[in-house]
Parts: structure tokens; C-alpha cells; sequence
């Protein structure tokens, strides 16, 4: 029987498997059957915390003010990053952060061309806004007049091109589709705001600690990928198994965590990286170099080192 | 509130393990029973993690079985949940709870190889002729279970969980916090080895 679609083999329906009966009958008299450990009388930290609290309240409140501060701060940096601090009206370009880069947009106009209400210019027209989810095809689109000849429209906003993005395709040219229509808009346009839920969005979803796995997993696999072609050393292999079971730990933690939260984007990056770190770590103690190249072949081939270094860079920096 | 909540989750057995229960999503999305017995145990419910116990002491038991002497596995199991019990406060995500403890007893099956030496932890002979006469069938599960020690790490996990521990792959996914995918493959692949190490044709 194939292993491959042996259901028997994943769930115990369809045909039976008579090697895998065999085993069950054999292995079975294994299992454990040991009671469950008597707890201590109480829970070291359990018991401590609540003490704490009931003696201190100053110190709840203080703690949470300064957590307060800590998401004002935060906010507040993230906004000034964005280039939009309070009072910003939008479809201005305003001096700080990421300016607007669109090339040869609106005849004579020099440097960024978002085009605001009253202009008097033909205006781009009213692409639906991205939603947040939509990283992958900013349907959106900054709404500029004209796109330039060969060149990509719209904003160049760093950092937010989808993993997904065909190689070798510039920032900005995944929402090349909205802005290609030219029909007059119907109103005023929000181009700044158009474009920053795409950047903002990938920030979101990417917390602190995903970010920095993903840092370290990119990390691991591009050093596996460019080893010499005529082999690791076994010291290297086995740094890069128990390096990959150390991360795979951490992948299911944040898996499911991205997943309890409904954190889509998170849970299907986390998703896609498992099945790198567990084929490097199950290579053999001395594998066939056969193994070895297919699985830095799939590495290149996929491109996820590239898409996991995105989206770790698209994770929140704090004091930046 | 507790023990109305132990109430409401309690009377499942060890026989029939619901398949994608204590850690994934509940009903309309809910919080699955796994995460609402880890959230009862933070509160100090002892029988939370009776519950908890019952609904992973079979992974835990797998895992280990995997990697150290089945004489050693028992203490090991419960140590594992006892260390859970005492460093809840890190958990950070309820749902997280079976990679969690995955992950705890991995580390205490490392932390047992590090304490003693390689020579004498045997994992290979245990209940064959050299202690003594032994069931032909005890020999045979012997070295069957052995010939599954001997495959590499995650495929040698995830098949004592099928095979000695009776899991579903559903149940070892959500038990573990692999992605069902992964699991396939590691059960499919690692079956294909362990046909090869017995001399079984597929």
C-alpha cells in the first residue's frame, strides 16, 4: 500500500493496512497508563501574584500607566514613521517620513504628485480602499492621473510589497491594475491613505517575537542554502537540525497563537515555514547529499528566505 | 466558575480522543477545552489539570517514549506536567498549550541524555534474550519500537504517537500544534522508512 494515501495510515478509515495493524497490535502494550501527579498544596507563582495585589494596588495602577504610555509611545512612532502625526490632512505631503515617490505623473508637476481635492486636474479614479487583510493584491492603488511611460505608478512605499510579488517587480507595481483605468474620479482622493493601510497592515500582524523568528529562521535557511555544494561538515548539519527543531518549537507556539487571534497573515507565513524546518531537521545524521540539495533547491526555488526577511522587516521597531 | 467549567468538560475518556478538540477552535470559533481548562488551571483549578492531564499524558508519554528507556518514562511524564503546572505564568497563548508542553518534554528528554552517560542509557535492548527469556512477541515489539528510535527525530515522534499511543493524525496535529499537513508527512515518510528498517514491503 502507498504510504502516501494511506488513510489507514492517517486516521484509521479506508483500507486497512495490514503492516500498520501489525504494528498497533504489537507497539500498543507501550502506551502509559500512569496517574495523574499529586500537585504542590499551592502554585508558587499563583499564590505570590494575588499577594501582590492585594497589598500594593499603587502598583497595579502604576503599572498600568506606564503600560499606557508604552502604547501611546509606541502609536505615536509608528505615526510619525508613517509621516502622519495628528493634524496631517490627508493627500498632503507633508515634510517627515516616507515621501511619496511617483514618477512623471501629473504633466509639470515636480517632485510627489498626490492630487487632492480642488486641484482643478483630471482626477484618477475612486479605487475602493485595501482592506486590511489585502496584502497580496492592493486592489486599491494610489490614484494618480497618468502612469508614467516604463515606470511603476504610485506610491513607493517601502517595505510593502507581498510576499508574494513576482520577482524583480518594483514597489508599487502590484497596484498598477487601479491606477491603469484612467477614468475621471469622482471626488477627492486620499492617495497617502490608500497606500499606508497595505504597510501599516503587515506591521500589525507581525508582532515583536514572530518578527524576530522569522529573522532567525530566514537566517538559518539561507546559511543551509548557501553551504558548499560538495557538503556541510557534520558539525554544521547537526548546528542546522537542532537549530531548525529549536525553531520549529517556536513556529508551533506562534502558529497557534497567530491562529487563536484570527491572525491570518501571521498564521500562513508561520504556516509555510514549517515544512523547511522540519525537513532539515529530520536529515539523517549523515545524509545523502541528494536530500541535502533538494531541500536547499525548494529554499531557492520558493524564494522564502526573501518573503520571510519582508515580513521580519515589516515587524514593529520599537524606537524607530 | 471553575468548577461549573470542569463540569461542563469533564466525562471524556482516555479511549476516545476527540480528534481536533483541546486545542483548536471550539464551537462558532470559541475557545477550544484545552484552552478553557489552561485558563481554569491559572486560576488554581486543580481539577482543570486532572482534565488536562487525561487529554495530553498520551502525547507527553509518546514523546519521551521516543527518545528515552521506557523504564524512565512514567517519572518523566509526570515531571513533565509538573513542570507545566509550576511555569504556566509563560504560556503566553492558552491555545499554544500542547506545542507548549511538546516543547517542555523534548527539553526534559535532552535534560535526562545530558545527565547520563550515552553508554548507559540503552534504548535498543530493552526485554530482549539478553535479560533473560522474553515472549516472542515482547521481543518482536522490542524491536520494533527500536527500529522507530532509530529514525529521525520528528518522524520517530510522530509514529510512536500513531502506532504505540493509537493517535489519530488529526489528534497528534492538534495534540502537538503541527500543522496536519506536516504531520502527514512525517507519518507517511517516516512509515516508509520503518518498512524498510523491518524488511516490510509496502
Amino acid at each position: 500500500m502507498n504510504d502516501e494515501t494511506n488513510d489507514y495510515l492517517w486516521d484509521g478509515t479506508g483500507e486497512v493496512d495490514a503492516e500498520v495493524e501489525r504494528l498497533e497490535g504489537l507497539l500498543g502494550r507501550y502506551r502509559g497508563n500512569a496517574p495523574a501527579p499529586e500537585l504542590p498544596a499551592v502554585a508558587p507563582r499563583l499564590a505570590f501574584f494575588p499577594a501582590v495585589l492585594r497589598r500594593a494596588p499603587q502598583l497595579t495602577a502604576a503599572l498600568a500607566a506606564t503600560i499606557a504610555i508604552a502604547v501611546g509611545l509606541t502609536t505615536w512612532s509608528s505615526m510619525q514613521r508613517a509621516g502622519r502625526l495628528p493634524g496631517e490632512t490627508p493627500g498632503v505631503v507633508n515634510g517627515g517620513g516616507e515621501q511619496p515617490t511617483a514618477t512623471g505623473t501629473n504633466s509639470g508637476a515636480s517632485g510627489p504628485s498626490v492630487t487632492g481635492a480642488g486641484t482643478g486636474r483630471p482626477q484618477p479614479p475612486a479605487a475602493p480602499a485595501p482592506t486590511s487583510n489585502d496584502q497580496t493584491s492592493y486592489q486599491g492603488g494610489p490614484r494618480f492621473s497618468r502612469p508614467p511611460a516604463g515606470g511603476f505608478v504610485g506610491v513607493s512605499y517601502r517595505g510593502s510589497r507581498s510576499p508574494r510579488a513576482t520577482p524583480g517587480r518594483a514597489p508599487g507595481e502590484i497596484a498598477t491594475a487601479a491606477s491603469a483605468s484612467g477614468a475621471p474620479a469622482s471626488g477627492g482622493t486620499t492617495d497617502l491613505a490608500a497606500a499606508e493601510p497595505a504597510r501599516r497592515s503587515t506591521r500589525r500582524f507581525i508582532d515583536l517575537q514572530t518578527a524576530d523568528h522569522l529573522e532567525q529562521a530566514a537566517l538559518l535557511l539561507r546559511t543551509f542554502r548557501n553551504e558548499p555544494v560538495d557538503g556541510s561538515s557534520p558539525d554544521d548539519l547537526a548546528y542546522a537540525k537542532r537549530r531548525s527543531r529549536e525553531l520549529l518549537d517556536q513556529n508551533v507556539l506562534l502558529r497557534r497563537s497567530a491562529e487563536a487571534k484570527g491572525n491570518l497573515p501571521a498564521e500562513d507565513v508561520l504556516n509555510s515555514l514549517e515544512p523547511y524546518l522540519l525537513d532539515i531537521a529530520n536529515l539523517g545524521d549523515k545524509p545523502a547529499r541528494s536530500d541535502v540539495s533538494a531541500i536547499r533547491t525548494r529554499i531557492e526555488k520558493k524564494e522564502i528566505v526573501d518573503d520571510l526577511q519582508l515580513y521580519a522587516m515589516n515587524g514593529p521597531r520599537l524606537g524607530f | 466558575m471553575s468548577g461549573s467549567l470542569f463540569l461542563a468538560v469533564a466525562g471524556r475518556g482516555r479511549q476516545t480522543m476527540p480528534a481536533a478538540e483541546p486545542g483548536g477552535g471550539g464551537e462558532a470559533g470559541g475557545p477550544s477545552e484545552g484552552s478553557l481548562l489552561v485558563g481554569a488551571m491559572r486560576r488554581g483549578d486543580k481539577r482543570a489539570f486532572e482534565r488536562l492531564y487525561e487529554l495530553y499524558a498520551p502525547m507527553v508519554h509518546g514523546v519521551l517514549l521516543a527518545r528515552v528507556p521506557r523504564d524512565e518514562v512514567d517519572d518523566l511524564v509526570q515531571d513533565v506536567f509538573l513542570t507545566a503546572y509550576r511555569k504556566l505564568e509563560t504560556l503566553r497563548e492558552d491555545a499554544a498549550f500542547g506545542g507548549w508542553l511538546a516543547m517542555i518534554a523534548r527539553n526534559r528528554a535532552t535534560d535526562f541524555h545530558r545527565r547520563k552517560p550515552a553508554e548507559t542509557v540503552e534504548l535498543t535492548d530493552e526485554g530482549l534474550g539478553a535479560r533473560g527469556a522474553s515472549a516472542p512477541a515482547d521481543d518482536e515489539a522490542s524491536r520494533a519500537l527500536a527500529a522507530i528510535r532509530e529514525l529521525p527525530d520528528a518522524y520517530r515522534e510522530t509514529l510512536v504517537l500513531r502506532l504505540v499511543e493509537g493517535m489519530t493524525g488529526p489528534e497528534i496535529a492538534e495534540r502537538t500544534g503541527l500543522t496536519a499537513a506536516s504531520v502527514r508527512v512525517n507519518l507517511h515518510r517516516g512509515m516508509k522508512l520503518l518498512r524498510e528498517k523491518l524488511g516490510v514491503g509496502e
